[in-house]
């Protein structure tokens, strides 16, 4: 308090340019700096950790905490994890500075005289995807969290709502999330009949694929590559027709291309006498906003982020969220809607390390960077492995698809550097003859590795399978999932040929078992991790690598996210039993009924639903797929109309070909 | 496709009463006109075809379970129609078919008019389930091939 508030303005630099980007007065508190959109001051670049650093601005000034980040925090040129901050040298991030304010205006310096460039062509100029810094919380605040004490019990009154200032308006169906499961479900409400201005969306990102986009970026998977999907898993399409193999094929013979045509034949022969097909990642975006367009999602959305979810005392629903900076058009940021139809579906709360990565991370912050998880930011591993003109050792942990897709982006990274080794550690082998039995059927194996084209088996989507796990209870379908579920990857004669070609030449090597030691090694200039191995035979092997790229997932885990374990805690929400074990363990969604309602929040005539991750190990498997999220959409608002919502028809079949000619014109639903 | 034995019967039915019958009438009457007199024997062929089917695609169902994904690809949708078809020419011309005496099928006029018949009932079939019957039933696909709400 008692400092100059000139000496806590800080400016937000990119690292090859000298405009600040923003501008920013610190009051005292705690605030988090990272790639995450939860953050309070968001730097959107693939090499800053989710939650990169931490500062805490108190009278004296300001400490910077490194919260173990991937590449580190470093005050001038010293690595740092805690230490109080002079201001006289920058803060370096990768790709950004943080420097006490200049004197003179935000954007008064520039790299050469003249006018001055937008700071949008900043960012384009250093190539950083840049999208928005979301402004700093007032000390208010921090001080009273929002919505605090009005949500401080299980309802909430409308009236109190209405004096608090922060009714944001009133909905009849409300989506939380704003990802690509609220996109279907809004899908559907449109179709069915719901008008845009009945429906609003909350949710951080303005598109709705951006999150998943950056899982698909993150695990090597760039827009003109496939994904493990199947033609007719349309986001865009709840009907699943024309399938994007068609719509490929289509494409092609309109350019006269007949070779191009091969998808819909691949379909018509998968997966038995075919490979099976697989959508272009580029394709699945642009049919998303062709539809995004078509139903009004932008005229729906809400850019923030949701907080809390409370019954209201006359049988509906309040969400509170706080809008995003940008979109906070200089009045209120934080609101509330009231809505009589709610759908949660928020998506994996976070990025998983499995245990001894994470205990090595912790223990060696200076060689933290040698470990990163496969769905965060990591380019820069096959940037350098490629580069370095040495031999490098990269392990890769996991057996499933983004294993495979990692491996296969290292075995590209060969082509400039062929010193590079693959060291692929898995649990235990698998031998050819041991793949999962179900009844009769047994799942196929190939270099430790089961098979499967989808992760589950088809039928778990509309088959018996999906009908049987319905019908079956808790403990039967957890026995199930941990059955049918497990990890797997594609057949894929690409990634076959890496792995028997890799391990003739002696380039890809399989190691087994659990971790027994990890410590760092080597000089400074080239660190290493030694690791040892013990299988289940308790046999030892050693490696001695330079990155460990860890596939083995995502955290599912509900609690995670302080919005849904607020929502556990208040309405004691049942739980779904957990799955499988290790790496394979599924967490506990929470409970849904077989319409995806969530039971304990049904407020009068008012129903809340659930879907995608947050609902694993429910009444669906496939929860966690563009056509599981098609299918509980399609309960979810069939349901409705059950319960009289308004404007939900019964989609019947006129109903439906006449909005799937809409659908084909692109005409509004 | 990952159909279900309830699935299948109902979409075979559905189809038949959609494509099976308005298709075998028309037939009938192209026949009545170059023959000079409606004749049976076109639709006692495709009556045989959905009988033989409903029994078969309890065998079918089998198949598919023995399979890790319980998939039925639309290849074999196509050659298991086509298989129904030539099966019930040869129940007919071994004299299985107690409603339709083997002597229908002594002349190759009459397998080509069978044949015929009955490429016109399965292209349209066959067509309408490679997605087309989606945009009218939404929730089939889920629902392993049976219709009706969730």
């Amino acid at each position: 308090m008692a400092k100059a508030p000139k000496s806590l303005t800080i400016d937000i630099v990119a690292s090859d340019g000298t405009v600040p980007m923003q501008r920013l007065s610190l009051s005292p508190g705690r605030y988090t700096v990272g790639r995450s959109r939860d953050n309070t001051i968001v730097l959107d670049a693939a090499e800053i950790s989710r939650v990169h650093l931490i500062l805490h601005v108190d009278a004296d000034g300001i400490e910077v905490e490194d919260n173990a980040s991937t590449h580190g925090t470093r005050i001038g040129d010293r690595q740092i994890e805690r230490e109080r901050w002079s201001m006289d040298e920058p803060i370096v991030l990768p790709r950004f500075e943080i420097r006490a304010a200049a004197a003179g205006p935000a954007a008064g310096k520039t790299k050469s005289p003249g006018a001055e460039p937008p700071v949008e062509k900043v960012a384009a100029a250093s190539a950083i995807e840049f999208s928005r810094i979301v402004g700093i919380d007032d000390a208010q605040s921090a001080e009273r969290p929002f919505p605090g004490d009005l949500f401080a019990g299980p309802v909430v009154s409308t009236g109190a709502i209405r004096a608090s200032g922060c009714l944001a308006g009133e909905t009849t169906f409300a989506a939380i999330g704003g990802g690509i499961g609220s996109f279907i479900w809004v899908d559907h409400l449109r179709c069915f009949g719901v008008p845009a201005e009945h429906i609003r969306v909350v949710g951080v990102n303005p598109v709705c694929y951006s999150n998943w986009g950056r899982y698909c970026q993150n695990s090597q998977i760039p827009p003109h590559e496939r994904i493990r999907s199947n033609a007719i898993s349309t986001p865009d399409n709840i009907w699943g027709f024309p399938g994007y193999a068609s719509r490929e094929s289509w494409r092609a013979l309109l350019s006269g291309n007949l070779a191009g045509t091969r998808p819909v034949f691949q379909v018509f022969g998968e997966a038995a006498v075919a490979e099976s097909y697989t959508p272009l990642l580029e394709n699945i975006f642009s049919s998303l906003d062709r539809e995004m367009v078509r139903i009004g999602w932008t005229s729906m959305l809400e850019q923030g982020r949701v907080l809390g979810l409370r019954m209201t005392d006359d049988g509906r629903y309040a969400l509170a969220y706080r809008r995003t900076a940008d979109r906070a058009d200089g009045g209120r940021r934080d609101n509330i809607l009231i809505a009589s139809y709610v759908h949660v579906c928020t998506g994996y709360p976070a990025t998983r390390f499995t245990g001894d990565l994470q205990a090595f991370r912790a223990a060696h912050r200076d060689d933290a960077n040698m470990v990163v998880n496969a769905y965060d930011p990591h380019d820069q591993i096959y940037r350098e492995v490629q580069a370095s003109g040495r031999p490098e050792r990269v392990m890769v942990r996991g057996r499933g698809i983004v294993a495979s897709r990692v491996i296969q982006r290292l075995y590209e990274a060969r082509a400039g550097n062929p010193q590079i080794e693959i060291v692929h550690q898995m649990r235990s082998r698998i031998p050819d003859s041991a793949g999962t039995r179900n009844g009769p059927a047994k799942r196929p194996v190939f270099n430790d590795v089961e098979l499967q084209p989808f992760n589950w088996p088809k039928a778990c989507w509309g088959g018996d399978l999906r009908q049987e796990i319905e019908n079956m209870t808790p403990a039967q379908r957890a026995e199930s999932f941990s059955l049918l579920g497990g990890t797997t990857t594609a057949d894929r004669t690409d990634w076959k040929d890496i792995a028997i070609n890799g391990a003739r030449e002696g380039w890809y090597i399989k190691a087994y078992g659990n971790v027994d030691s990890m410590k760092p090694t080597g000089a400074s200039d080239n660190r290493q991790v030694a690791i040892t191995f013990k299988d289940v035979d308790g046999q030892m092997s050693a490696y001695t690598v330079d990155y460990i790229i860890d596939c083995t997932g995502l955290i599912a885990d509900v609690t995670q996210s302080p919005f849904l374990a607020d929502l556990i805690d208040t309405y004691g929400l049942a739980r779904n039993p957990t799955s499988g074990t290790g790496a394979e363990n599924r967490l506990a969604g929470i409970a849904v009924a077989s319409s995806f309602e969530i039971p304990g929040l049904r407020n009068g005539n008012s129903r809340a639903y659930a879907a995608g991750t947050i609902t694993q190990n429910g009444p669906y498997a496939a929860v966690d797929s563009f056509l599981g999220l098609a299918y509980a959409a399609l309960r979810s608002v069939d349901d409705l109309n059950t319960a009289s919502a308004p404007g939900v028809s019964g989609f019947g079949p006129v109903r439906s070909f006449t909005q799937w000619l809409r659908w084909c014109t692109g005409s509004a639903p | 496709m990952t159909p279900t034995l309830l699935g299948r019967w109902q979409t075979r039915l559905l189809l038949f009463v959609i494509v099976g019958i308005p298709v075998t009438w028309w037939w009938t009457e192209v026949l009545a006109a170059r023959d000079g007199g409606r004749s049976l024997v076109p639709a006692g062929i495709i009556a045989t075809i959905l009988l033989v089917g409903l029994a078969l695609d309890w065998v079918y169902v089998q198949y598919q379970k023995r399979h890790w994904d319980h998939d039925w690809p639309f290849a074999y949708q196509l050659a298991s129609m086509i298989f129904e078809f030539v099966l019930v020419l040869a129940l007919i011309h071994f004299g299985l078919v107690p409603w339709l005496p083997s002597g229908i099928l002594y002349f190759p006029q009459a397998v080509w008019d069978a044949t015929r018949h009955f490429a016109a009932v399965l292209i349209p079939a066959f067509l309408l389930l490679l997605g087309p019957l989606q945009t009218f039933l939404v929730r089939w696909r889920f629902k392993g091939g049976e219709l009706g709400r969730m």
